[in-house]
């Protein structure tokens, strides 16, 4: 039988489950993100690490309609690229995507565009 | 720490530790190029490829486990996805962190908490995160009570099943009533029919004997089946 993790089993149906993601690294990453951050609360990377699933789903989701769209079956970096740039939250990461071989959102006529991303 | 094994890195660079947090442009391949030169000794000067810190990452084994969640089973995702995606998480963390953090600066408080997080969160556009995160951080806490009060519930629990054991026949006093959080007290009862401790009450019941009870007490371990 599979040894129940801290949080699993504690709860009816153990919903909460054993975390997706590793709090540590959550943690690290956390730190590193600014030279100012001094302490994280033992809660904090708990919400990251439910809260990165539902990101890493959503990033996903709109990178494999945009791949649809192109009629392929392999989820390619430009895909993810797309979709960044066209979904306003994701702004943050045009830097990350932007070098090089991203795809030109002008490519797509807007309507396109919303049939892509729609949903 | 792990510093020098090198299976959880694309490339072991002998001197960085934390340190560097270079990351690799676009071109994965060289990521392969590299390894191969794994198995020279002693490391040559560092070569032109780049170091990828799989440090400041999700592993990607992971990552590809929540993706595997949304797309069909006959989707093949490329290794530049994966290690974008795996990128973009890292930087997700690190937007919404920053913002967290500067509200609690601005606030004059030293904490980064989950509240800070939520904020920030909503702050930055994510709203549509903020319900089922605050259901799963409620369901968090209420787990985190339950570990941490149980044990002394279950032997209040257990006491007054002696005190009641006086006037007769326990059966089941329904607890609700009492003010036990519902979640924990089913959980103490599975435990304890798991271990056939229904019997313990019958016992309790049968003999009187406070000290038989005591020991009973002694050995019963509700989280037995958790360990």
């Amino acid at each position: 039988m599979r040894q129940a993790g801290v949080y699993s089993g504690m709860v009816s149906g153990g919903r909460t489950g054993p975390h997706l993601l590793p709090l540590a690294r959550i943690k690290k990453i956390m730190k590193k993100s600014g030279d100012n951050v001094k302490m994280i609360s033992g809660e904090a990377p708990i919400v990251f690490s439910k809260a990165c699933e539902l990101f890493i789903e959503e990033l996903t989701r709109r990178s494999w309609m945009v791949a649809m769209q192109g009629k392929r079956r392999t989820l390619h970096k430009d895909d993810v690229a797309t979709a960044i740039v066209a979904t306003d939250i994701f702004d943050f990461l045009v830097d990350l995507v932007s070098s090089g071989n991203s795809i030109n959102p002008l490519d797509f006529s807007p309507v396109e565009m919303e049939t892509v991303l729609e949903s | 720490m792990e510093r020098g094994v090198g299976f959880h890195r694309y490339r072991r660079h002998a001197k960085s530790s934390s340190a560097s947090t270079m990351v690799l442009p676009n071109d994965s391949n060289n990521n392969t190029t590299c390894n191969g030169d794994q198995q020279a000794p002693p490391p040559p000067p560092p070569p032109p490829c780049m170091v990828r810190e799989q440090d400041q990452y999700m592993p990607i084994a992971n990552v590809i486990r929540i993706m595997r969640r949304i797309l069909p089973s006959h989707a093949k995702i490329s290794d530049d996805a994966k290690e974008t995606i795996q990128e973009c998480v890292s930087e997700y963390i690190s937007f919404i962190t920053g913002e967290a953090n500067e509200r609690c600066q601005r606030e004059q408080r030293k904490t980064v908490t989950a509240e800070d997080v939520l904020w920030a969160m909503g702050k930055l556009g994510f709203d549509d995160y903020i319900e089922p995160l605050t259901v799963y951080l409620n369901r968090y806490r209420e787990a985190e009570n339950e570990r941490n009060t149980s044990h002394g519930d279950q032997l209040l629990f257990l006491k007054r099943g002696m005190e009641i054991n006086h006037h007769g026949p326990i059966g089941m006093p329904p607890p609700y009533g009492s003010g036990y959080p519902m979640g924990h007290f089913s959980g103490m009862l599975d435990a304890a029919a798991a271990m056939g401790g229904g019997g313990y009450y019958r016992d309790l019941a049968g003999s009187g004997a406070s000290s038989t009870a005591q020991n009973a007490l002694a050995s019963f371990d509700p989280f037995v089946q958790f360990k």
